[in-house]
Order: structure tokens, then C-alpha cells, then sequence
């Protein structure tokens, strides 16, 4: 159950809002979730995406899927809030390897955890976001819980 | 199958014949394995945004152990039994005649091959039925575990769907039986090109039998 102040972010979906709303996003497995904060107007968004590049999918499935895409988004919405880029600040949280074994040994797929942290951080910089905190990699699943008082974003982990 | 269209009631009527059909085949192995009666029912087959699917099907924050194979060969898919920690532990104790004690979050060595032998037998069974059927070869990898929460497993395991697929058949069969702690979910995923070629070549079957 979620409180009234409590937005649910979906898996390739952001949510953009402003103090006193908390922005969740549970079970992050190698999929990342980015936060991103200004502290002076005490706004911001979560974002929850899948996959590190929009350009390398033959597909046309949601853009919202793709963290080149959904950056590009956010970004828009601060945009319309008269909120520049090197105003925000942002945090990486996910992109774990959940079945190594698959994924580094037998190669069944390729493991997108660690792409999609790359990915975020190189598009960040791009842009011109700082990127001041990170909870990143591993064999195990997180939950994110960003409050757009404080700005403050905390991990939770179950193993 | 267009990208964009649902599955008809015909059509989601074969697959969920077609699922019962390898389930009852998984369904009589298990329960040899473990000497005791497991029923497998197909609750549901559904046509979805691969985003979608998570939501769908698992309580996203209860930790629970999944095993986690990919199906190659002429169809691309994947088989995921997710089994919840008491359950899974209550098996391995089962198999391994032994009690390495209660409370305890974490699977022994031996433990995790147990588990996943349980996996080869149950996906295997169900694969060879759907193989036989079908005339279609139907490869299946090793399995690989995690035990964590449901979503993070299952986000894992959409990922490798999500960057070469809008949607995907999710096939959902669940673990029935007298003995209470015996309880699981079974899924299977395919993509929309494979659900193309099952429905193919459950036509051409249909076709040849009138």
C-alpha cells in the first residue's frame, strides 16, 4: 500500500514531482533507476529504465524503456521549469547482474546492468548533471526510496 | 502475430491446451522426484508490453527463490520457476534428507543443484512435450538462481526480452498439492515472433488431424 505523498515508478516510466511527494521504485534488478534533484526549488524525478540505448533496438517498444530516451525526457520537464541542468543534481541506483552465471559464463544474453550504469553516468555528464551519489552493481536487487524534501534517496535491500 | 493485435480466443485457447499438455508432463515428473502429488494448473496465457509483465504476476518486494533458463533453437524464450523461500527450502530438505536449520536465508552448494535439477526436470519435461507436439526443436540452457525480490529476479529476466521485443506471451501455471508447502509459479515467455511460429505450427496440426 502506498501513502498519498508516495508515487510508484513502473519499470520504463519517470515520474516528476516536488516536496513533500516521495518517488519509489522497488525490485531495481539490472534495470537503473536515477533520481535527480534541485534542492533549491526542492523538485525532482525518478526515472526506471531497462535498457542502456535506444539506437541499438530494432524495435519499436516504449522509448521509455531506454536511458538515453528517458534522461532526454526529464530533462525537458526541468526544462519547462525553468530548471538548467547543472542545477540538478542525481543518483544511480541498480543496474546488478541478477543471474551471472547466464549472462557472464554461458552468455545466453548479454548482462545489462553494468551498460545501463555506464550509460547513465556518460549521459549525465554529457548533459551537464552531477552526478553526486551512486549504489551500483552486485548480485542482488534494490529498492529505492527518494524523498523530494530532502532530497535525500535510501537503498533498501532484502539479502 | 502483428506487434500490435491481442491474441484471439482461438488462439489463446490452443496455447493454453498446449501449456496443460507440457504441465502434465512436468506435473507427473516432479511428483516422481519427490515422491508426492503435485498438480500443475495453467492459470492464464496473456499478450503483453514487455514492461508490463512484472506487475502482472509476482508480489515485487517478497523475496522468493528463482530459476531462470533460456529456450533456443527454433523459437526464443525463457522458463522461470519461482518458488517461495519456504517452499524451496521445504524441497531441498525433502530431497537431501537433511535439516541444516530453520531461519536461515541462504541455499548450501548442494543445496542450489537440487533446486535446479528440480528445474531441469520440471522445464525439460514440459519441453520435450511441447517439442514432440509441435515438431519444432525447442533447446534449453542450464538454469541459473537467485534468491532475492521477486521483481529484481524478474526485472533480470525482461530485460533480456525488452531489447528485441515490444510484447511477449507469458504462459502462467502454478504448483498444486496436498502438501501445503508445496507451492510455486511457473512461467514461459515467448516473444512475438515465436508465439508466431507455435501458432504456425499448431495450425498446420490441427489441419492435418481433420
Amino acid at each position: 500500500m502506498l501513502n498519498s505523498n508516495e508515487i510508484l515508478v513502473d519499470m520504463a516510466s519517470f515520474s516528476f514531482g516536488s516536496s513533500p511527494q516521495i518517488l519509489l521504485a522497488r525490485g531495481l534488478g539490472s534495470c537503473v533507476a536515477i533520481s535527480f534533484y534541485n534542492q533549491k526549488r526542492k523538485i525532482g524525478a525518478l526515472c526506471h529504465a531497462m535498457l542502456p540505448d535506444s539506437h541499438e533496438s530494432t524495435i519499436q517498444g516504449s522509448p521509455m524503456r531506454f536511458i538515453d530516451k528517458i534522461i532526454a525526457q526529464v530533462l525537458a520537464n526541468f526544462e519547462l521549469k525553468q530548471v538548467k541542468p547543472n542545477e540538478i543534481e542525481a543518483k544511480i541506483i541498480g543496474g546488478s547482474n541478477m543471474f551471472p552465471f547466464l549472462h557472464e559464463e554461458v552468455k545466453i544474453a548479454p548482462a545489462m546492468g553494468e551498460r545501463n550504469v555506464a550509460m547513465a553516468k556518460a549521459l549525465l555528464k554529457e548533459h551537464g548533471v552531477v552526478v553526486i551519489g551512486q549504489d551500483v552493481g552486485g548480485n542482488y536487487g534494490r529498492s529505492v526510496r527518494f524523498n523530494l524534501d530532502t532530497g535525500i534517496v535510501t537503498v533498501e535491500k532484502k539479502i | 502475430m502483428d506487434q500490435n493485435t491481442m491474441l484471439t480466443d482461438n488462439e489463446k485457447k490452443v496455447l493454453l491446451d498446449l501449456s496443460q499438455r507440457g504441465a502434465g508432463a512436468s506435473a507427473s515428473a516432479i511428483s516422481k522426484m519427490i515422491n508426492k502429488h503435485v498438480k500443475l494448473d495453467v492459470q492464464d496465457v496473456s499478450y503483453l508490453e514487455v514492461e508490463k509483465i512484472g506487475g502482472t504476476i509476482l508480489d515485487s518486494e517478497t523475496v522468493v527463490t528463482t530459476l531462470y533458463l533460456r529456450i533456443t533453437g527454433d523459437v526464443a524464450g525463457s522458463m522461470v520457476l519461482v518458488f517461495p523461500n519456504e517452499c524451496a527450502f521445504f524441497l531441498v530438505e525433502l530431497l537431501s534428507q537433511k535439516n541444516e536449520g530453520k531461519g536461515r536465508t541462504k541455499f548450501t552448494e548442494y543445496e542450489k543443484s537440487i533446486l535446479k535439477e528440480i528445474s531441469n526436470i520440471v522445464s525439460g519435461s514440459f519441453l520435450k512435450s511441447l517439442s514432440d507436439y509441435l515438431g519444432l526443436s525447442l533447446v534449453e540452457s542450464i538454469p541459473d538462481m537467485t534468491t532475492d525480490m521477486a521483481q529484481a529476479a524478474m526485472d533480470s529476466i525482461l530485460i533480456d526480452f525488452a531489447h528485441s521485443a515490444h510484447k511477449a506471451i507469458t504462459i502462467n501455471i502454478v504448483f498444486i498439492s496436498n502438501e501445503e508447502k508445496i507451492k510455486g509459479s511457473f512461467f514461459l515467455l515467448f516473444d512475438s515472433a515465436s508465439a508466431d511460429i507455435i501458432l504456425k505450427s499448431l495450425k498446420g496440426k490441427v489441419n492435418n488431424a481433420k
